[in-house]
This record gives C-alpha cells, sequence and structure tokens, in this order.
C-alpha cells in the first residue's frame, strides 16, 4: 500500500517537474518572447542615435565592441570595452557587462555579430540591451563620410546631415584628445571614460595618470 | 482491482502531462554556454555555393522568413514562405519537427535569417541551417564574389586619420584669416608638439 502512495506522489511530481523550467525563468526570455523582439527590431540603434547618446555623455551608456582585440586594437568607438563574442560568458566579462547597471550597445563590423552577442544576453535575462545596425560600417558611412544630401532633401534630411557632421567634428574631437596633437580642449571627453569605468585603449590613459601624479 | 486502476490512471496523467510539456515547449533545447559556441562556430551555415548546389534537390528545403508581399515579388526556386512573425506557430514548428531533411533559412541577408536561425536552433530544431549571404546574394551574378557581412569595409583606423588631417587642414585654412602673414604657417607645426611637453611640465610642477 505504502508503496503504491508513493509511486502515485512520484507520478504527481513528474508534471511539477516540467513545469518548474517555465516558472522559475519568468524573468528570462522564452522563445515566444526571443521572437517578438526578433520581429519588432527595437534591438536596433542607429549610428545616429548612438552618436547622440555619446555627444550627450549618457551616464548609463556602455559601448561592447565585440570583435577580436587585434580589431578593437586597431580602431573603436569611444570608450567602448572589449568583449569579443568566444569570451562573453567568461566571469569576468559578464560582471564588467552589468546590464542592470548600463545600457548596453553592443557593435561590431556589422550587425550579425554584434546580434549574436545581444541574442545570448537575452537569453541571460538583460532588457536594456541594443545592437548597433549596420555595425562600425555603417558607422563611417554616415558619421565619419556623411554624403552632402540633394539640393532637394526636406528640412528633415538636411537636420540628419547636420547632425553626422556634428558627430563627425566630436568625434575627431575626441580621438584627437587621444593622439599628442596641438589641439586641447580633451576636458569633455576624457572624464567621461573614467566615469563610465571603461577600459579605454592604452593611448587615453597616459595624459590621465600623469594629472594625478602630479597631485 | 482498485489499485490498479488508480494506477493506470496516475500512469496516463503523468504520459499526458509530460506530452504537453513537451509540445508546449516555452523552453530552450541549449543553453546559453551551448548557443555561444555554436554561434561563434559556423557548424549551422551553408555556403552561398552550397546553397546553389543544394536549391531544388531532395531533403533539401529552403524556407523564407522575408514578409509575405516581399516572397511574392520574388523567392528561391521550390522555396517556402513563413514570413518571421509565424517562425513558432504550431503549423511551422510541426514543419520544423517533422521535416527529415536539411532546412536552410533565409532573408534577404545574412542578417535577417541569422537570428531567426539561431532562435530555431536554441529550440533544439537542429536539422535547421542558415544561407550565407541571404537572397540578395543568390541573385547578384557569379562574378560577384560573396563578402561575410563582418568583413570591414573600411580601414578604420586610416579612414579616422585622414578625417583628422582633414579637420586640421580645414582649421588651419580658417585660423589665418585673422593673422595674415603665411610665415606663421610653418612656427605653428612646431610649436604644438612643443606645447604639449611643457602643459605636462606645467601640470606636474603645478602640483
Amino acid at each position: 500500500m505504502k508503496k503504491t502512495y508513493g509511486f502515485l506522489a512520484f507520478l504527481l511530481l513528474v508534471p511539477l517537474a516540467c513545469n518548474r523550467p517555465g516558472s522559475a525563468d519568468a524573468g528570462r526570455a522564452t522563445p515566444e518572447k526571443l521572437l517578438v523582439d526578433l520581429v519588432e527590431e527595437n534591438r536596433f540603434l542607429s549610428a545616429e542615435q548612438v552618436a547622440d547618446r555619446l555627444i550627450n555623455d549618457d551616464p548609463s551608456l556602455l559601448l561592447a565592441d565585440v570583435r577580436s582585440h587585434e580589431e578593437y586594437d586597431a580602431f573603436t568607438l569611444p570608450g567602448a570595452v572589449n568583449i569579443p563574442l568566444e569570451n562573453f560568458l567568461q566571469e569576468e566579462n559578464l560582471s564588467q557587462l552589468d546590464c542592470s547597471r548600463y545600457s548596453i550597445v553592443f557593435f561590431s563590423n556589422s550587425t550579425v555579430k554584434a546580434e549574436k552577442t545581444w541574442l545570448i544576453a537575452r537569453r541571460r535575462g538583460c532588457k536594456d540591451i541594443y545592437v548597433l545596425k549596420g555595425g562600425l560600417n555603417e558607422w563611417v558611412a554616415r558619421i565619419m563620410n556623411p554624403a552632402a544630401p540633394p539640393e532637394t532633401a526636406s528640412a528633415e534630411e538636411l537636420e540628419r546631415f547636420q547632425l553626422r557632421k556634428a558627430a563627425r567634428k566630436y568625434f575627431i574631437g575626441s580621438s584627437k584628445a587621444l593622439t599628442p596633437e596641438p589641439y586641447v580642449p580633451p576636458v569633455a571627453p576624457q572624464p567621461k571614460a573614467v566615469k563610465k569605468e571603461v577600459r579605454v585603449t592604452p593611448k587615453p590613459k597616459k595624459p590621465a595618470p600623469a594629472e594625478e601624479e602630479g597631485c | 482491482m482498485k489499485m490498479p486502476a488508480s494506477l493506470i490512471g496516475g500512469l496516463l496523467f503523468a504520459i499526458l502531462s509530460l506530452l504537453s510539456c513537451r509540445q508546449n515547449s516555452s523552453s530552450f533545447a541549449l543553453s546559453p554556454e551551448e548557443t555561444l559556441r555554436l554561434a561563434a562556430s559556423s557548424d549551422y551555415k551553408v555556403t552561398p555555393q552550397d546553397g546553389r548546389k543544394f536549391m531544388g534537390q531532395q531533403g533539401y528545403t529552403f524556407v523564407d522568413v522575408r514578409p509575405a508581399s516581399a516572397f511574392a515579388r520574388g523567392h528561391l526556386e521550390s522555396a517556402i514562405n513563413i514570413p518571421l512573425q509565424h517562425l513558432l506557430d504550431k503549423e511551422s514548428r510541426a514543419f520544423f519537427s517533422k521535416n527529415p531533411g536539411t532546412i536552410i533559412l533565409y532573408g534577404k541577408d545574412e542578417a535577417e535569417a541569422n537570428g531567426p536561425c539561431l532562435l530555431l536552433r536554441q529550440i533544439g530544431y537542429e536539422n535547421v541551417h542558415l544561407l550565407e549571404g541571404g537572397y540578395e546574394y543568390q541573385l547578384a551574378p557569379d562574378s560577384v564574389q560573396y563578402l561575410p557581412p563582418e568583413q570591414p569595409h573600411y580601414d578604420y583606423a586610416s579612414v579616422m586619420a585622414k578625417a583628422i588631417e582633414e579637420d586640421r587642414r580645414e582649421e588651419e585654412a580658417t585660423r589665418p584669416k585673422p593673422a595674415p602673414q603665411p610665415v606663421v604657417k610653418a612656427p605653428k607645426e612646431i610649436i604644438p608638439q612643443k606645447k604639449t611637453k611643457p602643459k605636462t611640465a606645467e601640470e606636474e610642477e603645478g602640483c
């Protein structure tokens, strides 16, 4: 008798065990939620949107370059940290990319690699995460080499072009500040890099320690 | 007699709930770690050349995830259309799980079908693959070489250096206007370099 009741109790547990992952992971992504995200495309930020947040010194913004170390060393966006896709789930990288504190924008040369990282971050329950649409290729095409709008362009288009030109000026300024150049208004970009607790390439760090040592 | 009946009932209940558990499948078969390993590899991809080869062959089904309107305008030979928002519909799931052959997903470009393909893989449909280059590349003439999407289109560092140089020239062009002497140009190039050195020295002395 006891045995059969025990067996029945076990049978009742089977469906419970089956339901458990669903309820425990309530905050985490389900395939259906992930599909909605993929359809809605809210994950994409345009080059202009990211430039705007950078220029306005958005303190919650964290740029994550998911390309290789070599590519990162050659060029990256101001203040970006380097977390290659393959290393994304390593403990130290996950603690650095704290999506409860930062609004994270993943970027690579194009959309695909950054979106893979986004997908996995989404699986881990991150919400405030984005992908730079078109990646650095679009970034260069739209911000660094903006094509002048035609004479027939609408006011909106002209405005966007002005924004691109302003962004270009800003990024030239901030990268100038990283090299020993005569241009010396680095007050704005430098503390920003420190504020975000961002690992910057060795270049920008040099001026900062020098100042600290002095005091 | 009573016991076996309840036992059978219990067993039936357990089996049914397990079945419904599998069907509802609002969970993932791959862990984030496994997904990352797959995403970083090219194991789930089919090259554009292989895609061309497999087209129309038995055992290969091409699935177009673009909107129905785009599909109507043109699509790969013998492809079927499952617009992205219907990817996890009951019929679609049945199609993915019952298909014994290879399913090749494609979108406008590689980026459009990459997420959907990895989503299906995470759910556990191991027969689903991604067509590299997407529909656009299949339309391109044979002479056009396939470029992986993550290929940089520029040498970013030199684009930046060029922009800085252009900017400096612009500044130099605007500056001499108030100071008309062209002679200033030569020392200007030297002064800056000196400027930086004294500056750091000043700062150190200051503190």
